[in-house]
């Protein structure tokens, strides 16, 4: 690849690609809390139906503040 | 005058649950009798839980190395990079490397995330009135499904294998009558306790497949 572009237009392309695997991940993290929501209306576990909708909320806030970031120092 | 026949006190036999025990159910449970703390969609409020059974943890242990080892790699990459010479070539910037390598641990939790929660709400309950088998297959793939226990007809289950037998876990069947489908726990703690508990709810006893 880098014999195809120049390191400029090879760093644009990785943004590119990286952005765009992002949106991906962040799409799919809310499907994730999404599902853990519903599985947590269909079998309620006290604590753990807790512990996993958060930790699902918090895998999103990951991936969005890993594509802002990404968005900004790439 | 001596009595012919006296009924032994202290005949025991192997309760089909133990009816004065609850149990709470923790995060890990895979078997647990009388359980508190769960409940799940359409409970009637009279209805209560007797058996919750869910896949044995030990089954998790391919997805945890798996996950040990991806975690692994980017650190063994770096012990050993005088070994991948041929990557000098592709000189990353620091900026894209922190973000591939931040993007590459988020997709190993997600891995193992979505593996967990396939384990967590693969669930099995029997309650007082009903079977209830939730399936969760994958992210986007759920099943619940319910019998009442007048339908089920028989129960079996089996135990085969090494790993199996030491662990003490297999699979329970459970089939109903007509065109229903047929249940099944699989994978799940103390098979022969479950069955003998299912069997003696629907007044037959329990025997192995």
């Amino acid at each position: 690849m880098q014999f195809l572009f120049d390191a400029a237009q090879f760093n644009l392309i990785l943004k590119i690609a990286i952005l765009v695997f992002l949106i991906l991940y962040i799409i799919f993290s809310i499907i994730v809390l999404t599902q853990v929501r519903l599985m947590n209306n269909i079998l309620k576990q006290s604590f753990a139906s807790t512990v996993l909708a958060a930790i699902a909320l918090g895998n999103l806030i990951l991936a969005l503040s890993l594509f802002l970031t990404a968005l900004v120092i790439l | 005058m001596p009595d012919i026949f006296v009924k032994p006190e202290n005949t025991k036999s192997e309760t089909p649950l133990s009816a004065n025990h609850s149990y709470n159910v923790r995060m890990l449970s895979a078997f647990c009798e009388n359980p508190i703390g769960i409940a799940f969609a359409e409970q009637a409020s009279d209805e209560k839980i007797l058996l919750f059974l869910r896949r044995h943890f030990i089954t998790n242990l391919l997805w945890i190395l798996i996950s040990v080892a991806l975690l692994l790699i980017p650190m063994l990459f770096l012990i050993f990079r005088s070994e991948f010479q041929f990557l000098g070539t592709i000189n990353l910037p620091l900026r894209f490397t922190l973000i591939l390598l931040s993007f590459y641990y988020l997709a190993v939790f997600a891995y193992a995330f979505i593996n967990f929660l396939s384990w967590f709400y693969n669930v099995f309950i029997v309650t007082q009135k009903r079977i209830v088998d939730i399936d969760y297959s994958n992210i986007v793939v759920h099943n619940v499904a319910f019998t009442k226990l007048s339908h089920v007809q028989d129960v079996n289950y089996n135990q085969i294998g090494f790993i199996r037998s030491l662990f003490n876990y297999g699979d329970v069947f459970v089939q109903t009558a007509g065109n229903e489908p047929s249940f099944e726990a699989l994978s799940v703690p103390q098979p022969r306790r479950a069955a003998h508990i299912i069997g003696d709810l629907i007044g037959k006893e329990a025997h192995k497949a």
